[in-house]
């Protein structure tokens, strides 16, 4: 009997969300145009340069500016399908609606005040029915950024790479916004990660979650033939609940599928509503978390207060809650171009487990070493996942409320959590670390894994802290003289 | 015990045991500071949107001034006038990515900056709102830390989880005074 009403669910279900937001995209201004997405009409965009960029002072080689620009998009238009044209370069020099899509780096009053001190950003024109009309790209002027694109290479010292941030700005043309999940390319703090951190490839090519978000944006190809679909509404006490972050992880081998954000009450009978696309055939154990720690409301960009698409604050109250119990999670089977609707009940109180940073520790350094005050304290302040080669065991720490005490384990089963040298200790601002080991089967595929808190019934994640890539570069910056240095 | 708290923190991650390891905290956040020209405590009671002959559209916003943490004139401000990037005009929206989450009502420690085109805007992004709320469980609190406050350099030594908002107050004006007269360049 359940079976039926579920199947009877999904059927309803598929035909109304024809092109509902999933992954992290952009909600338009429309609950109805274009299911609700911002989109470009056209299929297409045609960006220009502004004419200083090749010369902009601070914009160290080698390299071409332009063509770490093109490749950015690139990227996206293998990944869905969305057509990018480079057009001229151009002399306009300031971002405004003037349908000139413009990339600039352009040191004018205009783009200062744009900016407000920030590194880049973009900057989104469109109307009521959800068209994009108008996509700026803007670089601080003062930023020292090398067109070396990927962390393989050494980089300038102090300079930041171009290519993570202008990967995030280009999606951003095609309304994919910031990812919660942390290994994501357009996680928000990507470009200063890589700036800063053994975060390896992150940022140069599309995760599995960036590509979904990018399809869904685009449904330009094929992507989503043969996937599946997982929707239905977060509710606590019977109540919708907006902002809860969804996630399904393949239950065998502990991979973060993808996720996506319940809507806001503005969405009408879609308020309280998710919808995970682009599922391979099989299991999935299916959570949901408030946007509290370690994902915060920051995750996400530019939530205007003008706000007739977003829908006020997210719901809180409510605690991480997996489909079944978090004593023992069920599995969701999702099948081949199927929607398997799965309404999630969260429990309601706050958290006594919030993890809120995870950091690696540089090689070689044990637990007790990276107890250490200077150790912990450049580990443990930058938002950065857990990167790791398969075959490695590295040192890893976290911060947060009510760790101590917490059984540690990770969503892939096959990973170790060793904890016989774990240390723990309270930091400066009464947040509780503990320090442990992490061991990779040489075997491992690729892919973001969850860090996961417990203690009792409660159950607290770190949604893709940790980022198996067997093509991990071998290079960090040295903290003293802020170089980059080959380390193996 | 009922904290009126920042949802951001200046708190510094060094063990307790360390706090004298790496000192960049109280500097940065006076770095943080000194590029302000206002640090303001109020509450927001209007917006409105303003085009401006590039296309761009600003959300300009009045705060009401509780008190002026950091202002370049006498503190005889009562309201004060503030934009970001974004908001409305007719049919067209703009959304500026990285910009803050300001509503109608909201208390919030200000920060901002005339960037060269004449008129104040939030500093460096979402970073420079803070957005005051009441919270009464104390663990939350202490992991609600917005990151977007401040820059991922900003720390306090030795900080705390939670700050209430003299506690919060108190730092910002320690931080005025360390930052005075230590110039800035740049705009």
């Amino acid at each position: 009997m359940k079976t039926t009403r579920l199947g009877l669910m999904a059927v309803v279900l598929t035909g109304l969300c024809v092109n509902l937001a999933a992954a992290y995209t952009h909600y338009g201004t429309s609950v109805t145009a274009n299911g609700g997405l911002l989109y470009w009409p056209s299929g297409s965009m045609t960006y220009r340069v502004n004419s200083q960029a090749a010369s902009q002072f601070n914009i160290v080689q080698p390299g071409n500016v332009s063509s770490v620009i093109d490749q950015a998009f690139g990227i996206w238009e293998s990944g869905c399908g969305f057509n990018f044209t480079r057009g001229s370069q151009t002399s306009v020099t300031n971002a405004g609606y003037d349908a000139i899509n413009l990339v600039t780096f352009a040191d004018t009053a205009a783009n200062r005040s744009a900016l407000g001190g920030i590194a880049c950003r973009t900057i989104l024109t469109f109307n009521s029915s959800n068209v994009i009309f108008d996509a700026d790209i803007l670089f601080h002027p003062d930023l020292t950024i090398t067109t070396v694109s990927s962390s393989t290479d050494v980089r300038q010292p102090n300079a930041h790479p171009l290519l993570p941030m202008m990967l995030g700005q280009a999606g951003h043309c095609i309304a994919v916004m910031s990812s919660p999940i942390q290994s994501a390319s357009m996680m928000r703090y990507v470009a200063g990660r890589t700036a800063k951190t053994e975060a390896g490839r992150l940022g140069t090519f599309l995760t599995r979650d960036d590509q979904i978000a990018a399809n869904v944006a685009s449904a330009k190809t094929g992507f989503f033939t043969g996937t599946g679909t997982i929707s239905g509404y977060v509710t606590l006490g019977g109540a919708k609940v907006y902002g809860a972050h969804v996630v399904a992880v393949d239950a065998a081998t502990g991979i973060v599928a993808a996720g996506n954000v319940s809507l806001g009450s503005n969405q009408g009978t879609k308020f309280g509503y998710y919808r995970i696309k682009g599922l391979p055939a099989g299991a999935y154990k299916l959570y949901a978390e408030p946007v509290d720690a370690p994902y915060a409301s920051d995750n996400w960009e530019g939530i205007p207060s003008w706000g007739d698409y977003w829908g006020g604050d997210f719901t809180g109250g409510y605690r991480t809650t997996f489909q079944g119990g978090n004593a023992a999670p069920a599995s969701v089977q999702v099948a081949a171009g199927g929607t398997t609707a799965v309404n999630l009940a969260v429990s309601s109180g706050s958290h006594s487990i919030l993890p809120i940073y995870n950091a690696l520790v540089p090689a070689g350094i044990s637990p007790a070493q990276a107890e250490t005050g200077s150790v912990l304290y450049q580990t443990l302040n930058v938002h950065t996942p857990i990167v790791l080669k398969p075959g490695e065991r590295r040192t890893v720490a976290v911060n947060g409320v009510g760790l101590i005490g917490t059984t540690i384990s990770c969503s892939d089963p096959a990973m170790t959590v060793d904890v016989s040298g774990l240390r723990t200790g309270v930091l400066g601002d009464d947040t509780e670390y503990l320090i442990f080991q992490l061991a990779v089967p040489a075997t491992s595929a690729e892919g973001p894994r969850n860090l996961i808190f417990k203690s009792g019934a409660e159950t607290a994640v770190m949604t893709g802290a940790i980022y198996i890539d067997p093509q991990k570069p071998f290079i960090r910056r040295n903290s003293a003289d802020r170089t980059w240095r080959l380390m193996e | 015990m009922r904290y009126l708290v920042i949802i951001a923190l200046f708190g510094i991650l060094a063990p307790r045991a360390a706090a004298a390891g790496p000192s960049a905290g109280p500097d940065e956040l006076a770095r943080f500071c000194r590029r302000a020209d206002y640090i303001l405590h109020g509450r927001v009671t209007a917006q409105s949107f303003i085009r401006d002959r590039d296309g761009l559209i600003w959300t300009s916003y009045t705060l009401v001034v509780a008190e002026p943490l950091k202002a370049p004139v006498p503190a005889a401000v009562k309201t004060f006038q503030f934009r970001q990037p974004g908001g409305c005009f007719g049919d067209l929206r703009q959304v500026a990515t990285g910009s803050a989450d300001i509503r109608r009502d909201d208390e919030v420690i200000l920060f901002t900056r005339d960037y060269g085109a004449g008129f104040q805007s939030v500093a460096e992004g979402d970073r420079g709102c803070l957005r005051v709320r009441t919270v009464t469980d104390a663990r939350r609190a202490a992991a609600s830390r917005d990151r977007r406050i401040v820059p991922a350099a900003c720390k306090v030594a030795p900080g705390r989880a939670s700050i209430d908002l003299d506690r919060l107050k108190e730092q910002l004006r320690e931080a005025v005074k360390q930052g005075a007269g230590a110039g800035e360049a740049g705009r």
